[in-house]
């Protein structure tokens, strides 16, 4: 147990981890573009359902191994941040010791954030006339009223909005504005405008997904942000 | 129109504004104090240009190739005085001041693009830019310092070394947790299988595989040093050559 230990807490280990994980992200950046109709789809579902469907490990070995490589990095910063809290912390230079710490578990939230995001959730995007009602979830409807399209004088499209019907059940309906960057929530299912056609037919294309990977990366995302300020500020700042 | 100018005139405005700071950049490897206000003239110049350009478009100019390189270059600059000003390194101009002005000259191969997607209207892209070039910014003067370590050596440089890139880490990380927010909110999810979001990891990997190497017996010193360098010439390829270089089509935009 000792062994396995000093082996994850090594810094070397974490070196070869990274070093890893560069080469891999190398090679992954050649296969990809190389081979985009294999990979055209592995945006639109969980990563995890697309790696069991696309059955090819000849294209993505390198995925495989990536994922290894992190779930391995991920172990190795448990091990150093638990024994930096056993050992190194004391109340001298607290913000020093313990922001690393921060940024570590910032790391390990972000894993799991992006562990959760290719397991579970979905994500769909559905293409909807002015006027028509379309399932989206498994008891929820859609139905688009208007849509406003704003131009500049080159005729270019500056900004769009839909005004949409979401119901539950058949029961309540809320009645909201969708915009770029602006999406929508009911519950755990967000809406997000991807497009919009004013010709033949006025329609929306809205991506209908549901993340539950995305609060945890954002978690993540904010201790790492914060354990890297607090180390700037303890180290060079004071 | 832009303070009475017609395009022909804001396009010689524009060449003149990027230009100008870029001469006194240059001027600024003059030796002494004559030398180091120039290089102020050339940042003040600069601040201008960038100000100008963010009133004719009427917002944070962060959105296209010609204004973010200059803005890379601008975050160089200041990089470059904080080092010159607070810790003493006088003769790093000889490597800093003709990259800012590469960067400058760059900038003026990308025609202006006065047009905005709806889907970058957020404060969100403005951090994920603005954080983005400052790492850049962080990364190039750091790198510099590695060069001047690796021929004159010095551990003072190679400490240096070591602040410019944890600072230019740490913002990186700030762009890449506000770009994700950014990308979630436009598009419902937070990485895509692209060259592009791959390489912007390695950069991140590969910093962090740097700021690791200095503590590692053998690796300490000229060889971490060295892999510092390396990082900014990864970062400089990430923006410039994936989408050139290497092709990044999106699997579903």
């Amino acid at each position: 147990m000792k062994a396995i230990a000093r082996f994850f807490i090594s810094l070397k280990t974490a070196f070869g981890f990274f070093f890893a994980f560069v080469v891999l992200a190398f090679i992954g950046s050649i296969l990809l573009p190389k081979n985009l109709a294999f990979f055209s789809g592995i945006d639109d579902i969980p990563l995890f359902r697309w790696l069991s469907d696309s059955n090819n490990l000849k294209l993505t070995w390198w995925i495989y191994t990536i994922i290894l490589m992190l779930a391995l990095l991920a172990i190795s910063t448990i091990f150093c941040t638990v024994e930096a809290f056993l050992k190194r912390l004391s109340k001298k230079n607290l913000i020093l010791k313990l922001s690393p710490q921060i940024m570590h578990m910032g790391v390990l939230f972000i894993m799991l954030g992006h562990l959760l995001t290719a397991s579970i959730g979905f994500k769909m995007d559905v293409l909807i006339k002015k006027g028509e009602k379309k399932t989206v979830a498994e008891r929820a409807t859609l139905y688009l009223k208007d849509i406003k399209v704003q131009k500049d004088e080159n005729g270019y499209d500056t900004d769009w909005e839909a005004k949409l019907l979401w119901s539950e059940d058949n029961e309540k309906t809320n009645e909201r504005i969708l915009r770029p960057v602006h999406p929508l929530y009911f519950g755990q299912i967000g809406l997000y405008f991807k497009s919009v056609t004013i010709e033949p037919d006025e329609s929306a294309l809205i991506r209908v997904c549901k993340d539950p990977g995305a609060l945890w990366a954002l978690i993540g995302g904010v201790l790492l942000s914060v354990g890297g300020l607090g180390f700037i500020y303890a180290r060079f700042g004071a | 129109m832009f303070c009475g100018l017609g395009d022909e005139g804001r396009s010689l405005l524009t060449i003149f504004l990027i230009l100008i700071p870029t001469a006194f950049y240059i001027m600024g490897l003059m030796e002494g104090k004559k030398g180091y206000y120039l290089f102020l003239f050339a940042i003040l110049f600069h601040a201008l240009s960038i100000v100008l350009r963010g009133i004719e478009i009427g917002r944070v100019p962060l959105t296209e190739k010609h204004d973010n390189i200059s803005f890379m270059a601008f975050a160089m600059a200041l990089t470059y005085w904080y080092f010159y000003s607070r810790k003493g390194m006088k003769n790093l101009g000889i490597t800093a001041l003709p990259l800012i002005a590469i960067f400058m000259f760059v900038s003026t191969v990308y025609a202006p693009i006065n047009t905005i997607s709806p889907f970058l209207k957020t404060p969100w892209f403005y951090l994920h830019m603005f954080f983005y070039f400052v790492s850049y910014g962080f990364f190039g003067i750091s790198a510099c310092i590695g060069l001047h370590y690796l021929f004159n050596g010095g551990s003072e440089y190679e400490s240096l070394q070591y602040k410019g890139a944890i600072h230019g880490w740490i913002m990186l990380s700030i762009a890449l947790v506000a770009g994700s927010i950014w990308f979630f909110v436009a598009h419902g999810t937070y990485w895509l299988w692209t060259s592009k979001e791959l390489w912007v990891a390695l950069t991140w990997f590969f910093f962090g595989l740097y700021l690791h190497a200095r503590f590692i017996n053998g690796l300490k010193g000229r060889p971490a040093a060295v892999l510092g360098c390396l990082g900014f010439v990864i970062a400089l390829f990430t923006y410039f050559g994936v989408g050139t270089v290497i092709p990044s089509p999106p699997t579903q935009f």
